[in-house]
């Protein structure tokens, strides 16, 4: 409150660095328009004495204006001070509009000292953008709140590094963007999601550190708040004391380095809010990891967020059932199917590893096994090299033809695996396997007979072979000979009766009713 | 408040956590240790009598999450087939929840490194998405579309090859 101060003081305050003028001050008189003209008064002689005050750093203005029909002859004198102090090397402007929103000329705005450029309840029009951005080359830090602003194109220059904009409105009429080149600090406050969306073809600085929230208070633009600043003149006469609480000073933003989770929590969380959408990229990708990966896929038009999330699923469970039946054939079930582990597999992001790849086929009598089979190992083989720690083919048997897949299958390259899971015998090359597992279902336990002797074994680190099946499977035994041929000794064969309660909990989907042709 | 604390005996020495908003728990060192985060806590010796303050767990989960590891290690080892059915409807029952507390489950038990129950409110999570259509799970979820029909149209020919030929794109998501 330096001039206030220096009311009375004679010379010292001519050479105050910082005025800080509030219209506040002067509520004297008895009217609005008598205060307006005694503030007039005063800044006029304050800005234009002989002496100016030359090494004036920062400019703050907490102004009143009446609300008459042109915006920009009311204006006009905000405007003019704000061209003075701008010729003075000011390195802070903070303007505050109380009430009326002021309409800001932003022709004035050439300065090479301006650092810092505070805004509350202003109208920034056309051009204001593109101004600040030739003008004012050295400008760091651009604070708006409640502001209005009618530009489309707003881009910085390579200086500016903190950008806050808090509970502003843009024109609805043009589609807004932002590119800030340089920023490190980018706070957006109180926006409606539809403007934050609109302004996505946001451009950031690499180290971008990103704070962004939404209230519903301010998403429908039907419902203006009390002080809000409107634009169309009032024929109400303003009271002198509707001062709206000064700009808050923006909170350190708190560090987010995960900018896909973009929308911060409010305090209170409101229900219904999205807040699965809020939940960071690994959780979602978790719970995804529990869908089917065709569902998991679909989750892509939900919103932005979930746009390409599903490419980072790390479990995979392609099955054929959730094409069965899609088309009139078999055939075409395939070939959907097909077309979709096929865009699954390279769609992926190569970067997370797969922990999972279960695939799930179905085979009737009469199908092109050998194709349905290539199709297979392609399929396993992609996982592999996506560094697939477990792959887990359940091939839905019922006839003589769906086992020869089986032989088909012929696993090769698993070098990263170290826990194959199968549930049917299989010819299996992979030089570091150490525990295989084999889920045996009694159902076509009779027809396996003398296909296990045809499959062999190359896996010379195998150390555990676990068997899951049912109490009086005699196949079992079968496996267990075969293996024991194979040079393990009975302590490495462990067999698990099926325990229902200790399965997988999405293996409950895997039992669900077989395909019937 | 404090969960079943009965279940817990004599001997077993009792762990004090605080929530986010200032609420005591207590449980029994066992079912404290199903937290990762707990039992580094403990091994390290900082479960005191004034108990581990969890800034992220607010009260209402936290009693959840309490109730559920005591429940969980009370019965831990040996388990018969009854018991682990047992266990199993207690934990369908315990996941019948709100969306709300579903995500403060997901939260928390993903944060104090509860394998069992991050599991669980995975899987419950995962259950509510399945089978249903993106407009039926935007309204469980409160998901809002911000694709225009235009880019929504663009998604759903893109990935053409998730979704069902029969009905048109837009629609059937």
């Amino acid at each position: 409150m330096a001039p206030a101060n220096a009311h009375g003081t004679v010379n010292l305050w001519r050479s105050v660095p910082c005025i800080n003028i509030d219209f506040n001050e002067f509520d004297v008189s008895e009217n609005q328009a008598g205060d307006e003209a005694l503030f007039k008064r005063f800044v006029n002689r304050l800005l234009e004495l002989p002496d100016p005050v030359d090494s004036m750093v920062t400019f703050c203005l907490r102004y009143s204006m009446s609300g008459g029909k042109d915006g920009k002859a009311e204006s006009a004198d905000a405007n003019r001070w704000i061209r003075y102090v701008l010729q003075e090397p000011t390195m802070l402007v903070e303007v505050v509009a109380i009430f009326y929103a002021l309409e800001l000329d932003h022709s004035a705005f050439t300065s090479s000292y301006l650092r810092n450029i505070r805004f509350a309840n202003v109208f920034l029009d056309k051009g204001f953008f593109k101004q600040i951005q030739t003008g004012c080359p050295a400008l760091e830090d651009l604070f708006l709140h409640d502001c209005i602003v009618m530009d489309d194109e707003i881009s910085f220059s390579k200086t500016l590094e903190v950008l806050t904009i808090d509970v502003t409105k843009f024109h609805l009429d043009y589609e807004t963007s932002i590119s800030t080149p340089s920023v490190t600090s980018l706070t957006l406050l109180g926006l409606s999601q539809r403007i934050i969306w609109a302004l996505l073809s946001l451009e950031v600085g690499p180290a971008g550190l990103i704070w962004a929230a939404t209230t519903s208070k301010f998403s429908s633009p039907r419902s203006p708040e009390k002080d809000a600043p409107t634009l169309e003149a009032s024929s109400r006469a303003p009271s002198p004391s509707p001062s709206p609480p000064p700009p808050e000073r923006p909170r350190p933003p708190p560090v987010r380095r995960n900018v896909s989770a973009f929308w911060a929590m409010e305090p209170e969380q409101e229900t219904g809010r999205d807040r699965l959408s809020d939940l960071p990229d690994d959780l979602i990708c978790r719970i995804m990891s529990f869908l089917h990966a065709r569902q998991a896929v679909r989750t892509c038009v939900l919103s932005q967020r979930w746009r390409d999330l599903w490419r980072s699923l790390t479990r995979i469970t392609a099955d054929f059932c959730d094409f069965n039946g899609e088309t009139d054939t078999w055939e075409g079930d395939q070939e959907r199917f097909r077309k979709f582990v096929n865009n699954l597999l390279l769609l992926l992001d190569p970067v997370p590893v797969v922990d999972k790849f279960w695939l799930r086929s179905d085979l009737p009598l009469g199908a092109n096994v050998e194709e349905a089979s290539a199709d297979a190992h392609l399929w396993i083989g992609h996982a592999l090299q996506l560094q697939a720690s477990v792959v887990e083919v359940d091939q839905d048997i019922q006839t003589w033809n769906t086992l020869e897949l089986g032989g088909h299958a012929w696993l090769t390259g698993l070098s990263a695996v170290r826990n194959l899971a199968l549930d049917f015998p299989v010819g299996v090359n992979s030089p570091k396997l150490e525990k295989l597992t084999l889920e045996i279902k009694k159902v076509y336990a009779k027809k396996i007979n003398g296909k296990l002797k045809e499959t062999s074994f190359t896996c010379e680190n195998l150390k555990i072979v676990e068997v899951i099946c049912l109490e009086d499977d005699p196949l079992v035994n079968r496996v267990k000979k075969f293996f024991f041929n194979s040079g393990m000794t009975s302590l490495q064969i462990n067999i698990t009766y099926r325990n229902y309660f200790e399965s997988e909990v999405f293996r409950e989907d895997h039992n669900r009713t077989r395909i019937r042709r | 408040m404090a969960a079943a604390t009965d279940d817990a005996g004599d001997s077993n020495e009792m762990i004090r956590v605080v929530s986010s908003d200032g609420e005591h728990f207590e449980m029994p060192e066992a079912a404290a240790n199903l937290s990762l985060v707990l039992r580094h806590m403990i091994e390290d010796d900082c479960a005191d009598a004034a108990g581990i303050p969890l800034a992220v767990v607010a009260a209402k989960p936290l009693a959840k999450i309490v109730d559920y590891c005591t429940k969980h290690a009370a019965k831990s080892s040996g388990l018969t087939i009854e018991e682990a059915e047992e266990l199993k409807r207690f934990d369908a029952e315990f996941i019948e929840v709100d969306t709300d507390m579903l995500y403060d489950l997901l939260v928390a038990a993903d944060f104090m490194g509860v394998e069992g129950l991050s599991k669980l409110a995975v899987q419950r999570t995962a259950d509510l998405i399945k089978g249903k259509t993106p407009e039926q799970n935007r309204e469980t979820f409160g998901i809002v579309n911000d694709f225009t029909p235009e880019e929504e149209e663009e998604i759903c020919k893109e990935n053409e090859w998730a979704f069902q030929i029969t009905k048109p794109p837009s629609r059937l998501c």
